[in-house]
């Protein structure tokens, strides 16, 4: 097996160097030709992936992010696509970005991972009669894409186009339903409470999880609340299957 | 599923196109596509939805973006290995990239670098495209890339290129486009190149349009129709090599998906004149 040629080394190492550093009044047009793809590219994938963290941080702003992500950032992941994620890593590190600046992004890089995920938002169509005690013998388990963030500002989905962040301390599940779109919802006490209960793959029993909730919690609608979050395919509740000899 | 013929012709899968593709019906002059797996693995949601009901109704060539042939890492093993995935899953025959780099020692650069053209270097690619081959148990297809940079002291692009397709067994996907953006930017004789190169090994065609600056100087953006001179050089290329599969490659300013087939259409029928090629015989 060949190793790499010193001449293949030194010749990749000094053009990458310059491509990485060289400053924007080169006098080589080459360098700055593929500086200006490789800016290009980089550019296009943020402004496309965190719509509202480029809008507010602006051009010269994000200009002056992307020279440094590629000055140093090590990215790992080859595909494309993942500039997003690397992105985020290099901002993680960056230590001169506000923090809701920060939480912005990592909260549309969450939108995006959810919409790309390879897990399946099952979803039963009819719903389990809560109601009639004959019928409660069903699994309830979360949405497999559901991810929860916490965020230091309030943010609307029917909002069109920029929205203005609302600073406070939210809580949001972002999923996918079984329609593809990627929701989220802002998640109370009460729904984080409940979600403690379920899990990813593993299906909770609705006697398991009424038995928990009556301990802490016995004014609370549960039905309701599992009807609700059914519905927006928060979590999916079906029969159990039954085993067959 | 129809095979994917010497005759074939194809686009590349965009984004604007996937609604038209998955559900109006299928477009005669179509008879294939081409999409970079990068784009497409490991994904679900919408996307893989699309992608599950196209392939059922167009035969696909993956083009990849990410490989780095020709750097100084170790291969991503990982990655080859989902490719490698990928191209099973979706019966993709045909899997091509490009003779290029895109990481250094710092990470990865995401833009297509041109690999110095040195002798030296042939073994060592050589070893990586064998690697990937036996990976992904299918020929690897390299691209032609169109390059901006020159080393000192290279080999003539064609005389490396057949060189390396000697040493390792890999196939050519012959760009017409960076053949004529490239003689251009660097002062050679387009046809020269082609014909220096083994016609067996040229598994596809690959046709574009380029932008012309202000300086005179050509970029590769695949944003514009296919002007008359680089569809004359890939008439003569087809006269001299055969006529292969050929996909026009659009990435900007995206017409309709009815436009750009329309475009597919003219272009083959003014390269691929019957009377003046004969079929290729493969290897």
């Amino acid at each position: 097996m060949h190793n790499p040629p010193d001449r293949l080394r030194q010749d990749i190492q000094q053009f990458t160097h310059a491509i990485r550093h060289q400053g924007a009044a080169t006098n080589k047009l080459n360098i700055a030709r593929y500086r200006g793809f490789i800016i290009d590219n980089i550019s296009n994938v943020i402004s496309h992936t965190f719509p509202l963290f480029s809008f507010s941080l602006g051009d010269k702003n994000k200009e002056s992010l992307v020279l440094a992500f590629l000055n140093s950032h090590p990215s790992m992941e080859p595909e494309f696509h993942n500039i997003a994620t690397e992105f985020v890593r290099f901002m993680q590190n960056h230590n001169e970005t506000s923090h809701i600046l920060l939480s912005l992004l990592e909260f549309e890089w969450v939108i995006f991972s959810t919409e790309i995920t390879p897990l399946i938002a099952n979803h039963s169509d009819a719903m389990p009669e809560l109601d009639n005690l004959k019928d409660r013998d069903v699994d309830i388990i979360l949405n497999p894409t559901l991810q929860c963030v916490d965020v230091p500002f309030s943010i609307n989905q029917m909002t069109v186009g920029f929205c203005p962040l609302i600073p406070g301390r939210f809580s949001y599940g972002i999923f996918r339903n079984k329609k593809h779109q990627v929701l989220w919802q802002t998640l109370t006490l009460i729904d984080r409470f409940l979600m403690g209960y379920l899990d990813h793959d593993i299906p909770t029993s609705y006697a398991t999880l009424k038995k928990q909730i009556e301990k802490h919690l016995q004014n609370l609608d549960l039905n309701t609340w599992l009807m609700h979050s059914h519905n927006s395919n928060l979590i999916n509740i079906s029969h159990k299957e039954k085993c067959h000899d | 599923m129809r095979a994917i013929a010497a005759t074939s012709k194809g686009i590349g899968l965009r984004n604007e196109h996937i609604h038209a593709l998955c559900h109006q019906p299928i477009v005669p002059q179509l008879d294939f596509l081409e999409l970079a797996p990068e784009n497409w693995m490991n994904m679900g949601g919408v996307k893989r939805e699309s992608l599950d009901c196209i392939a059922e109704r167009y035969p696909l060539i993956a083009h990849g973006l990410s490989l780095s042939i020709g750097d100084i890492q170790p291969l991503n093993v990982d990655f080859i290995k989902n490719v490698g995935d990928f191209l099973d899953y979706y019966n993709i025959e045909i899997y091509s990239e490009h003779l290029s780099f895109s990481r250094d020692k710092t990470g990865y650069l995401y833009e297509l670098l041109p690999i110095p053209r040195h002798q030296d270097n042939i073994g060592y690619l050589a070893d990586r495209i064998k690697q990937v081959q036996d990976m992904i148990k299918r020929p690897l297809v390299l691209e032609n890339i169109s390059f901006y940079h020159q080393y000192a002291d290279e080999m003539p692009e064609a005389e490396f290129i057949s060189a390396l397709v000697d040493k390792s067994g890999c196939e050519l996907l012959l760009d017409i486009n960076n053949v004529y953006v490239n003689s251009k930017n660097h002062n050679y004789n387009a046809m020269n190149f082609i014909t220096s190169l083994p016609s067996k090994s040229i598994r596809y065609y690959h046709i574009a349009g380029h932008l012309k600056q202000e300086d005179g100087f050509l970029l590769d953006t695949h944003g514009k129709d296919v002007n008359h001179e680089v569809a004359a050089l890939a008439q003569q290329a087809i006269q001299y090599h055969g006529i292969r599969p050929l996909l026009l490659e659009r990435d900007h300013h995206v017409p309709t998906l009815a436009t750009l087939c329309n475009e597919l259409s003219n272009v083959h029928q003014s390269v691929a004149k019957e009377k003046q090629i004969e079929v290729a015989r493969y290897a």
